[in-house]
């Protein structure tokens, strides 16, 4: 029942999952239970390295049931309710999905699956059944309702597994669904059309909601729904700069989210503090680990010369060499829209004003800074080398069946539209930046450094201690008053999900009445139930 | 050979976007002063005032941070300059733009902003931080026009590099063929340069917020500097995506001129926008326009 197959694709997440893993295996965390974890990994082995879906589905339960146990030790009832009606539910439909295919095509097996034998109207059905579990699992919306609250309340540390791991189940099922059983020709555009719309909006949705957050790890939770949406928006697309660029952002947004969770874990650990509100002004205090957000938020926003840039790129190229100038508008608009809650996670944490006594911290573990030293090397590596892991996709590429990409050297990063020297570019940054630096420098005037947080210009008034002075955590609110943006932040889906949630409360009851009938009324229930079987026997 | 060629144009290149850049700001603050009836200062007044802040005895500082962000900002304003070729078909003043792209060059461009904003957060004051604030939620309606004219001519033109991008235009200027991209795009660029109605109130100014609020002597020095080099690569953008790019400096000085003084007349008719009511604006107006130009692409 069991049986595995090594493919460049399940190397690849395998890979990610490992160095993910071992990295925050080292970090000080007294919650964590080693078996659950354990079995959380071999589960995820499971599903990459499975060749029939038997193995995978088996895989994907025992996932979600591990991180259920985990996420139970932190979290409270509601959250834990939310996150197993949905994965549960994202289980059947995937259930469901594989036992249609399996009827129609006779195998679980992946290579054996011809999927052309499916008639076309169980194609859809199949096609929907599959994306539902998918976005479930990625958190895409409207499915997302379970994401925040789970990233919020579990432990710091599983939070990044969550967001840098688990989210990519659903993109690797993606592709081994779609692209190597399903295949293109068996899909229709228009669904494919929705799909990338669902995910560009996504990311628009996510990263307003981001922007209004307060709470640190909601930020990061809806700054992760919003990245994965630019990876459903990119795979919808199908072609091989499309898969090359969903991989890309994949690995670059599992090492940016392995940086940020770790470093807010980090900032939680020391101070018990979680909202930017009650936060400010640690620069001074933890430099290290300022300079690594810094860094984490610039490859997170996308921009040179850091490793983001280029998987922003490649997503933007795709779009550009379909000539979906749509999608790439709202994609390029919720990508700049996000240079505001990057902002507001290094200023709400790092810069302003302290709200409380900073002295009072401690050091941070050393332990707490190798998963983000790891992280911001793979973003800086891929920055100055974009196309160091291109020969990698090629061989994903070639095995999914689709065509190589061109590779000339690992400096550039080449497309049909356009290319960029990510070398060129990090060495004239880091150029620039030096000989202002020594110029700016070698000017001799004396700077005077402010002795006191009140030491500033203040309308010619001093600031009291009762006036809040870390202004920037609020920012966001603003944006309410906008009114496309308010349209975003004051609905929720929530509100879908209540009411489908009444309804399956009705329909319950009404179940429920079924089991409280005498026994005769069962016995005729039964027996009609019976006859209708046999009846819609006889008539095939 | 080749690197030292680049380092040689790359420092013409700087010292023609500072040179312009004060100019240009000269220009705009006397051009200002005659619409209110007054005289304003003389050309060589930006020039003198930034050499006099670098040369001021005493600044303030508020740590490393403080250092660092406007160095940030100068490095993403410079880059943005030698990333834009300035000249079309020529072997010189075209800097490093044959290894970038328009979208490099638009990241670029967001690279300056997120450097000051770093060392305006550092210094603690609260209406730094407003300015900011203000400044990134414009930018939001900014950019929208602005990547829907700028994604109009990529598809149009089938490539993201600039230097194409101009030499498609050598028979008929990208603003006659896509006047609708135009609009759209100048709209938003009115904002980039800082002009009304679009523009975030500076610190030295009427209101007592902004993102100089703290800057003093050196600090203020290069971040005057980088805004004035930031201005003329803007400049220099639209000239290459619309106006067809330049084949001399003097086309070059020309076309930005234009380019320069039309922001500037139109900046000086309007009142400003508050912060909300630009993006309300600006996601309405020039986004519908952009997209209908986008559908005749």
């Amino acid at each position: 029942m069991f049986s595995y197959e090594i493919t460049p694709l399940s190397n690849l997440f395998f890979t990610l999952t490992i160095i993910v893993f071992s990295s925050l295996f080292v970090v000080k965390n007294e919650n964590r239970d080693i078996f659950l974890h354990s079995l959380l990994l071999v589960s995820l082995g499971t599903i990459f390295y499975a060749n029939n879906f038997i193995t995978f589905f088996i895989g994907w339960e025992v996932m979600t049931w591990s991180s259920y146990f985990i996420i139970s030790k932190t979290a409270n009832q509601n959250t834990l309710q939310k996150y197993i009606a949905f994965n549960v539910g994202a289980g059947f439909v995937l259930l469901g999905a594989i036992i249609l295919i399996f009827g129609f095509c006779g195998s679980f097996i992946y290579s054996e699956i011809d999927f052309s034998l499916v008639p076309e109207f169980y194609t859809n059905i199949i096609v929907c059944l599959f994306l539902i579990a998918i976005f479930i699992k990625s958190g895409v919306v409207p499915f997302h309702f379970w994401v925040v609250d789970t990233y919020n309340e579990s432990n710091n540390i599983f939070s990044v597994i969550l967001s840098a791991i688990i989210s990519k189940v659903g993109i690797f099922t993606f592709i081994v669904v779609f692209i190597q059983i399903i295949k293109l020709e068996n899909i229709e555009s228009i669904v494919l059309d929705i799909v990338a719309w669902v995910g560009v909006i996504t990311s628009i949705i996510a990263t307003f909601k981001a922007i209004s957050q307060d709470d640190m790890k909601k930020l990061l939770a809806y700054s992760s729904i919003a990245q994965v949406g630019y990876i459903v928006t990119i795979m919808a697309i199908f072609t091989s700069t499309a898969i090359e660029g969903a991989l890309y952002h994949t690995i670059i947004h599992t090492f940016v989210k392995l940086l940020l969770f770790v470093n807010i874990a980090a900032i939680i650990y020391i101070t018990g503090q979680t909202k930017f509100s009650q936060l400010g002004r640690l620069l001074y205090k933890y430099p290290l680990n300022f300079i690594l957000l810094t860094i984490g938020i610039i490859a997170l926003a996308g921009m040179p010369p850091l490793g983001g840039f280029s998987s922003k790129f490649l997503i933007y190229t795709t779009l550009l060499e379909e000539k979906k100038a749509l999608l790439l508008v709202a994609v390029m608009f919720s990508s700049a829209s996000a240079f505001l809650y990057c902002y507001k996670l290094v200023y709400g944490i790092y810069l302003g004003q302290s709200t409380n006594d900073i002295e009072q911290y401690k050091k941070i573990p050393n332990s707490f800074y190798i998963p983000q030293i790891i992280g911001a090397i793979v973003v800086i590596v891929l920055g100055i080398f974009p196309s160091l892991i291109v020969p990698f996709f090629n061989d994903i590429l070639v095995s999914l069946g689709l065509e190589a990409f061109d590779f000339t050297s690992i400096y550039e990063l080449n497309t049909t539209i356009s290319s960029f020297n990510g070398a060129v570019v990090m060495g004239v940054f880091i150029g620039l930046f030096m000989i202002i630096l020594a110029i700016f420098m070698s000017i001799k005037n004396k700077a005077i450094k402010n002795k006191d947080r009140y030491d500033i210009s203040y309308c010619g008034e001093v600031p009291i201690d009762d006036v809040n002075l870390h202004y920037g955590y609020g920012m966001g609110q603003e944006l309410k008053k906008v009114s496309f943006i308010k349209v975003i932040l004051e609905n929720s889906s929530s509100k879908l999900w209540n009411k489908i949630e009444k309804i399956v409360l009705d329909i319950s009851i009404v179940i429920k009445r079924l089991y409280s009938l005498a026994t005769q009324n069962i016995i005729i229930l039964i027996l009609l139930v019976f006859t209708i079987v046999l009846f819609i026997g006889a008539s095939r | 050979m080749i690197l030292i060629n680049i380092i040689y144009d790359s420092i013409f290149m700087l010292f023609l976007a500072y040179g312009f850049g004060f100019l240009y700001y000269g220009l705009y603050r006397n051009i200002s002063a005659r619409v209110h009836g007054r005289f304003g200062p003389s050309l060589a007044q930006s020039f003198i005032d930034s050499i006099k802040l670098f040369t001021k005895k005493n600044s303030t500082s508020f740590g490393w941070m403080f250092y660092l962000g406007p160095i940030i900002a100068a490095t993403g304003a410079t880059m943005t300059v030698l990333f834009i070729p300035f000249l079309s078909d020529k072997e010189y003043l075209n800097g490093f733009s044959e290894y970038g792209n328009l979208i490099v060059v638009l990241y670029f461009m967001v690279l300056g902003p997120l450097g000051n904003a770093l060392g305006i957060g550092s210094n603690g004051n609260p209406f730094g931080v407003m300015g900011v604030t203000r400044g990134l939620t414009r930018l939001i309606g900014l950019e929208l026009p602005f990547y829907i004219a700028v994604i109009g001519l990529m598809i149009a033109n089938e490539t993201a590099s600039i230097a194409q991008i101009v030499s498609n235009q050598s028979e008929q200027m990208n603003i006659i063929t896509y006047p609708l991209l135009f609009i759209s795009a100048f709209i938003s660029f009115l904002g980039f340069m800082g002009k009304s109605p679009f523009d975030v109130v500076g610190a030295p100014q009427e209101v007592y917020s902004g993102p100089a609020s703290e800057f003093s002597g050196k600090f203020f020095g290069l971040a005057l500097s980088q805004s004035a080099i930031f201005s003329f690569a803007k400049l220099l953008l639209m000239v290459n995506l619309f106006m067809g790019g330049a084949d001399s400096l003097m086309i070059l000085v020309v076309k930005t001129f234009i380019l320069f003084i039309s922001a500037v007349f139109v900046g000086n008719i309007y009142a400003r926008f508050t912060t909300i009511q630009s993006v309300e604006f600006l996601v309405r107006v020039p986004t519908l326009i952009g997209l209908i130009g986008l559908y005749y692409v």
